[in-house]
């Protein structure tokens, strides 16, 4: 399933056939993606699958073989510094001067931009609870540290569009709700759009509206969260007394379904979610003892396997 | 563009291994002129042919201090952007609303300040130590044409400010190297070859028509330009070829390099 991720309304990023080449070997393969302004969209992908060299392409680091990036309709290639000065980002494993201190790595790139504020400064090493940390040097640093160092980074200059890569890599699990917790306030207080790159499925789900699955440098599927992991044929699992007879109810009803056997002797039946209570009502007045009745609820990990884990094997 | 590199050029001013590597060669420059004076207070003043002054003695210890000066400045140069490279941080730096001609620019900006500072500190020393020890007179021998002293204030002071041109020039080449190698080994290892072989070629072959990059050659020229003028040298020893080929051969190979520099980092890759 690939749909069109191009046609967005108000899109805050535009890829357009990005594609990046290592000789022969295709690392991104003409990606087109549009992120819509406001929202927390996921980058999926497994490892290897283009997401990071997608990343470098849009923060400059790398610099694409062909195709178009766009920020707030501006192109990357031609107005890097007014577009930078509206973007935060946070990169894979964020490298800092290890003799200066987490205050000091902070001030310095503040002033290196030319918008030092102290206050600002002390605020975001406060917000991500490096308070205590701020005069430590960061070659001290654990790499949960670092990690937060450089998610308070992303954010120093009050970006509009923040881009991170692997964000909650290292963080402990107090540090991941913190960070979850600032998504959803610069999202709600501030229309922060964030880029989120992760293969954590479930973090994605738990953060992002919008996802886009990458796999082998190539766009498979770009759509929100919701749509995925509730598609139109819902899935139930129901606990019956007799498995051929539901099976063959089922079949004669004239809706369009299928029907598996579970390892569990349960039947697991795929359907359209306006369907369902039909079902229900059609095993009842065939006199099919149904005991449990229970949508299965997917997951954006069920999504993954099935549509990019399988597919590639 | 000008406003964004000075402000690069001071937060790289603001990392502690600059400033470490400051003191470092601020220190072996202060101690270089020092040896530089003590020698030549020990050794006999009957052996010069000309009545030492102040004047003299002020290009003689600079000279000293002259090849401590451009190792230290080139190795400053050597690290400067190849650290940042292995370390990763440049792409930190290459988050920021600034571009990477920018970020060059910066770094030479940055090294082009702290060498005119080491220069100056080392050569308020060299001064304070002549005129200590020496007299501001005017000078003559059996051969030479007198100098007076005005001449040689003037001709003393255009030596000397001429001097940083070269020092700069190795700097430069530093930065080249490090941003055409970008890891920190790699550059280390290739300024060593190219500093003893650019070394060599000034101490060995110092007669020779071509002596690689020309400004390597004017390291200390300059300096016993000023050793040589006010310690009794005639005027015509001052060629204004001398003056046209130092500065000229140093500015413009520091630009060449520079552009070579910034060719290379503007095309690197730098993903993680």
């Amino acid at each position: 399933m690939i749909r069109d991720a191009t046609i967005m309304a108000d899109p805050v990023i535009r890829l357009e056939r990005i594609t990046k080449r290592y000789g022969p070997h295709k690392a991104v393969d003409d990606l087109s993606l549009s992120v819509p302004r406001g929202s927390v969209f996921g980058f999926l992908g497994l490892n290897g699958a283009g997401k990071s060299t997608t990343i470098g392409m849009m923060l400059r680091l790398l610099r694409p073989t062909s195709g178009r990036i766009e920020f707030f309709g501006l192109d990357l290639a031609k107005s890097y510094r007014e577009i930078a000065a509206r973007t935060g980002a946070l990169l894979e494993q964020p490298s800092f001067h290890p003799h200066l201190s987490g205050r000091r790595n902070l001030e310095w790139l503040a002033r290196a931009s030319g918008t030092y504020d102290r206050s600002q400064v002390d605020a975001w090493l406060a917000r991500m609870r490096l308070g205590d940390a701020a005069t430590r040097r960061a070659g001290t640093y654990s790499q949960g540290m670092r990690q937060a160092l450089g998610i308070a980074a992303a954010f120093l200059r009050e970006p509009e569009v923040v881009v991170l890569d692997e964000p909650t890599n290292s963080l402990d699990p107090e540090a991941v709700q913190n960070f979850r917790d600032l998504v959803h306030e610069q999202t709600r207080k501030r229309g922060t759009t964030f880029f989120i790159s992760s293969h954590l499925l479930h973090e994605v789900e738990t953060l992002c509206d919008t996802v886009a699955i990458l796999r082998e440098g190539k766009l498979v599927v770009a759509g929100s969260v919701d749509e995925l992991i509730e598609p139109e044929l819902a899935e139930i699992e129901a606990r019956v007394d007799d498995l051929d007879r539901a099976e063959r109810v089922l079949s004669g009803n004239g809706v369009a379904i299928t029907t598996h056997r579970t390892d569990e002797g349960r039947l697991r039946i795929r359907a359209r979610t306006d369907d369902l209570a039909a079902i229900n009502a059609k095993l009842v007045r065939a006199e099919v003892a149904v005991s449990e009745f229970s949508r299965v609820r997917r997951t954006l990990e069920d999504y993954f396997m099935t549509h990019v884990e399988e597919d590639a094997s | 563009m000008i406003t964004r590199a000075v402000r690069l050029a001071r937060a790289e001013w603001s990392r502690t291994i600059t400033q470490r590597l400051f003191l470092g060669i601020a220190g072996a420059a202060i101690a270089g002129v020092i040896a530089t004076f003590l020698f030549l207070r020990l050794e006999s003043v009957e052996s010069y042919d000309v009545p030492r002054t102040a004047f003299a003695c002020f290009g003689d210890v600079l000279r000293g201090s002259s090849w401590i000066l451009a190792l230290g400045v080139f190795l400053l140069g050597c690290l400067s952007m190849s650290q940042e490279t292995s370390g990763r941080t440049v792409q930190n730096t290459l988050l920021l609303p600034v571009s990477r001609t920018d970020v060059l620019l910066g770094k030479a900006a940055a090294l082009a300040w702290i060498t005119t500072a080491l220069f100056v500190a080392t050569s308020l020393l060299g001064l304070a130590l002549s005129s200590w020890a020496y007299d501001f007179t005017d000078a003559s021998a059996d051969g030479y044409v007198l100098v007076e002293r005005s001449t040689m204030v003037r001709h003393t002071l255009a030596g000397w400010a001429l001097s940083l041109a070269p020092l700069i020039g190795w700097a430069i080449l530093g930065l080249a190297l490090s941003t055409l190698f970008r890891s920190l080994a790699a550059s280390l290892a290739a300024g060593g070859f190219v500093f003893a072989l650019l070394a060599a070629s000034q101490f060995f072959a110092a007669d020779a028509p071509v002596h690689g990059l020309l400004f390597v050659h004017y390291t200390d020229r300059f300096f016993e330009v000023v050793a040589g003028l006010a310690g009794g040298l005639s005027d015509a020893f001052w060629e204004r070829r001398e003056i046209v080929l130092g500065l000229g051969t140093s500015l413009l190979s520091a630009i060449v390099l520079l552009l070579l520099s910034l060719l290379s980092f503007r095309r690197a890759e730098l993903g993680s």
